[in-house]
């Protein structure tokens, strides 16, 4: 590739809108990731799409902004979003001023809400407690944060982007007030990209990254731990009718459901532990949307931080802005450094097109945003999958076609039509098949096996990886079967140790039983 | 139905095998054996671990040794080294004599290929998945079968190679079912070879590759009844041929929980099946009776609880720090540490395994005190505290031994 003019540094969801954005206007762009993308917010969170409703009462803007994005994205990001639709709803002892602040608010920011009787709403959600008092629909949807990623880059490729993940920035470069460069290391070791432009786009990291450049940025994470349960609670996106806070909203998600989320400052990005503490208290507080909660099996806990915006002397923690902000550091005296910070999942796109006008008008292009109005991926035609219907497990041929868009489908259902031992299914619970964890595995930027996981879903259903890591492991080939085993069970192993209780502990007890007992993983040459 | 001497609650290894030494012992004693679920042998490899690693994950050559190590509060030592030894004994002739024999001693540990690669040991194993004579073979291969789930060729060739990097070690695939509707396991093949035509058909594709001390490696495919087709196997190629373990279901654990069911219907020991026991009348410190999900009441002397641990049902635990027996609501030795619960590594011993029921010297259910609390139940297998069986690869000995001693102490 000649040198980029603009590289953005963080493979998350803003950072890959923007690459999306500028590709589209001309603008030659790469973006460097120092990990997998999106090992960060954008995958650690409860994968919703807001309506707005959350922020309805305390951020209008907030709440605005997410009922155009929500609407766009069903647009462009089909294959991504779940259009489950979503329920807010009151129990009696929430405060009832409340709902009428957020009635209004709604009104206000432009989303549409229906009410509906009690008994509608438990005919809708069977689950949820009877002592709901008053209930709404609003237009909320579950979005897959890596799928959705994926495709941004599949996008911004074919209009000239570049990404380079496992890449870390180290260093930013300037010769007089003037960025220069960003230096880089990877596995071939440190060097210097020469660039015009630098957007740090960096989400919890984005502190840090400024600081090399000398600048200050104030940005506070923002932990906030999710429970995944083994099966689809709810139908819809349900949410607490209150002042929002923890574990007060469910998000269904293929064959799972997401709890979620707890809020709590913490030091670094870098800190995803969850604790015992946590898990307890989200159960305490789902519970009283669905009470027999303790009863359903948990998968795992997970955390991630939210990169909260605090210019100096502002709020933290929930009363923190979910608004974002864009800052051009040419004020502070180095030209050609931008920052963007704070805002959301639901409202990427939007941030991305902001940060590219103001981009864009530095560089004097003055082609328009086109993001909101093209679809991310062309998506796969329903003759492709009348052709390959009959090697797809029963309902897995429209999630495969969903998960891989047009390309990639077409490479798979060709494996999947020449190989005939590729139809195996991989990974039961999420319906992948061989042919298609095959297809990703194979691809530059699926290093391990959790690379392949993010992008396929294997490992993530209801095994948790108990039956499809010795498999992957197997036919990955880029690294020992043994190695990748271990790695796997270790990721896996992190988000279920928080949730070893009721019958998770059943599915541990087998886990460690095959990979310990039958499988001896750790077993050398001793006896020969 | 008329009292019973004894009722046994689990129709996992531990349960089958504690009725087969009691009416072995005494023919006299009228048995029933609650049974809930298939049991965890299908999920298992069959092989009978007696312990593998001692507490810090060291590798031990003689199981015997290590358990002399353990501490006299572990069940193993509680049943004692002689009750062990017969234990062992007694489950040797048993294979013996149903055509599933079993290798190995506890002095030593018997190699078994794994279908990753590796090498686990066993005290025993059945003959087929011995895989001592992988020593003296000069060329090995491994045998994949096409379109067959779960086993991958290409993986055991390499790490094997790094384990006998002198030795010519290769691959090759063989066909057994074309145009599957699913996907077919190796459960499926091992059905076949049930067979003869299925056993003549396997032999036919390898004869060919047979030269002078070569070895085969398959996946665990020799039927799900007993020893023979593995036999009939080696004498139609000449050669030596191990069994691999594999991903549940596996046709080894299948094999032996095959006998033990059919050695105790021969003994006339009824197994109800898919009954789940759910509570208990208790008297002075003696149970009464058990009583069934629907309701139904069985009286008996004695009771031995082999229900298993988490997995199967034995101990539930649906709130942190509050793990409970439901059928006698006996005290449990649990970890209440939140950083105790669990270890970082996936592999150490775990808090939470160790959850379980203490006992004495005659498998008696005891507080953490060292208070009897029932006196006519033995508490045997995976459900016994304290220890975490599954890293020290004892879970199946553990069975066996408490098995065992559970029946031949009958009061």
């Amino acid at each position: 590739m000649d040198n980029p003019t603009v590289i953005i540094i963080g493979g998350g969801a803003t950072g890959l809108g923007i690459l999306r954005d500028l590709s589209m206007r001309g603008v030659k762009t790469l973006l460097v990731e120092k990990g997998d993308l999106t090992n960060g917010a954008s995958s650690r969170y409860h994968g919703l799409l807001h309506s707005g409703g959350r922020y309805a009462v305390k951020d209008q803007s907030a709440a605005r902004e997410c009922i155009e994005e929500n609407q766009i994205l069903r647009r462009i990001g089909k294959s991504c979003v779940e259009e489950t639709e979503g329920m807010f709803v009151r129990l009696e002892s929430d405060d009832p001023n409340y709902e009428s602040q957020w009635i209004d608010g709604c009104k206000s920011s432009g989303i549409k809400i229906k009410k509906i009787s009690v008994d509608e709403a438990l005919k809708l959600e069977p689950i949820l407690t009877s002592k709901i008092v008053s209930a709404y629909l609003v237009p909320d949807a579950a979005i897959d944060g890596f799928r959705l990623s994926w495709q941004l880059v599949d996008s911004a490729k074919r209009f000239g982007g570049e990404i380079k993940t496992y890449t870390r920035a180290v260093g930013i470069d300037s010769h007089n007030g003037k960025i220069i460069g960003v230096r880089v290391r990877n596995r071939s070791g440190e060097h210097e990209i020469p660039c015009d432009i630098v957007i740090n786009a960096a989400g919890g990291w984005t502190g840090k990254i400024a600081e090399m450049a000398g600048l200050d940025v104030g940005v506070q994470p923002d932990k906030g731990t999710l429970l995944v349960f083994n099966s689809r609670l709810v139908n819809r996106v349900v949410n607490r009718l209150h002042k929002s806070g923890d574990g007060d909203i469910f998000v269904p998600h293929g064959s799972v459901t997401i709890l979620g989320t707890s809020s709590m400052s913490v030091p670094t990005p870098e800190d995803t532990s969850t604790s015992r503490a946590e898990v307890e208290n989200l159960m305490r507080i789902g519970s009283e949307l669905i009470e027999n909660l303790p009863k359903y099996r948990l998968l795992r806990a997970f955390a991630g931080s939210r990169p909260l915006y605090r210019p100096k002397g502002g709020a933290i923690g929930r009363e923190a802005s979910r608004g974002f902000a864009i800052i051009d550091h040419s004020m502070e005296g180095l030209d050609g450094m931008f920052t963007i910070v704070g805002g959301k999942f639901t409202t990427f796109r939007l941030m991305a097109e902001k940060i590219s006008d103001q981009v864009c008008k530095k560089l004097g292009n003055s082609n328009p945003c086109r993001t909101a109005s093209e679809p991310i991926v062309a998506e796969v035609s329903s003759k492709s999958r009348e052709n390959v219907q009959k090697f797809f497990p029963s309902f897995g041929l429209n999630l495969a076609a969903n998960r891989l868009g047009k390309d990639r489908f077409e490479k798979v259902a060709k494996k999947l039509e020449s190989e005939p031992e590729s139809r195996q299914l991989l990974c039961e619970c999420e319906n992948i098949t061989r042919a298609e964890f095959e297809v990703i595995a194979s691809e530059e930027t699926s290093t391990d096996l959790d690379d392949i996981r993010r992008r396929t879903r294997f490992g993530m259903g209801t095994c948790q990886g108990t039956f499809c890591t010795f498999r992957a492991a197997c036919i990955f080939g880029k690294n020992s079967a043994i190695d990748s085993t271990r790695e796997m069970l270790f990721e896996r192993w992190k988000g279920i140790r928080p949730v070893l209780i009721g019958q998770s502990l059943k599915q541990a007890e087998l886990m460690r039983s095959i990979y310990i007992s039958s499988l001896d993983v750790n077993a050398g040459g001793e006896l020969f | 139905m008329r009292k019973l001497d004894t009722f046994i609650i689990g129709g996992g290894l531990a349960g089958l095998f504690s009725a087969l030494v009691l009416k072995s012992k005494h023919p006299e004693k009228k048995i029933a054996i609650a049974a809930f679920g298939a049991g965890s042998l299908p999920m298992s490899s069959g092989t009978i671990d007696f312990l593998s690693r001692d507490a810090r994950g060291k590798f031990l050559k003689s199981p015997l040794a290590g358990i002399q190590k353990l501490p006299n509060h572990h069940p193993y030592k509680k049943i004692g080294i002689e009750s062990i030894k017969q234990a062992v004994e007694f489950f040797r002739d048993f294979s013996a004599e149903w055509s599933l024999p079993y290798d190995g001693s506890l002095e030593r540990q018997t190699p078994v290929v794994t279908s990753l690669g590796t090498i686990k040991s066993a005290a025993l194993t059945q003959i087929s998945m011995d895989a001592s004579p992988l020593k003296y073979a000069q060329k090995i291969i491994v045998v994949g079968i096409n379109g067959v789930k779960d086993f991958f060729p290409n993986v055991l060739v390499e790490n094997l190679q790094k384990i006998f990097p002198q030795k010519q070690i290769e691959s090759v695939n063989i066909d057994f079912i074309s145009n599957p509707r699913r996907d077919p396991l190796i459960l499926d093949i091992a059905r076949i070879l049930d067979s003869n035509e299925g056993i003549q058909k396997f032999a036919d594709q390898l004869k060919s590759k047979v030269e002078s001390k070569t070895m085969f490696i398959t996946p665990p495919i020799f039927g799900t009844q007993g020893a023979s087709s593995h036999g009939a196997a080696e004498s139609l190629l000449e050669s030596k041929i191990c069994e691999t373990t594999c991903l549940p279901p596996s046709p080894t654990g299948i094999r032996l929980q095959k006998i033990l069911r059919d050695s105790l219907h021969k003994l006339g020991i009824s197994i109800l099946e898919n009954m789940k026991i759910v509570s208990s009348e208790i008297e002075n410190r003696r149970v009464k009776s058990v009583k069934t999900s629907s309701g139904k009441i069985f009286e008996a002397d004695r009771f031995i609880l082999a229900a298993g641990k988490f997995f199967s049902g034995g101990i539930e635990m649906n709130q942190f720090n509050s793990p409970r027996e439901p059928i006698f609501n006996l005290p449990i030795f649990f970890e209440p540490s939140e950083n105790q619960w669990s270890h970082e590594d996936f592999f150490m011993p775990q808090g939470f395994e160790k959850t379980g029921i203490l006992i004495d010297e005659n498998l008696k259910p005891i507080d953490a005190s060292g208070k009897l609390i029932l006196e006519n139940v033995a508490i045997i297998g995976e459900i016994l505290g304290g220890f975490d069986f599954t890293a020290s690869g004892s879970n199946s000995g553990i069975a066996i031994a408490s098995a065992f001693k559970a029946g031949d102490i009958d009061e």
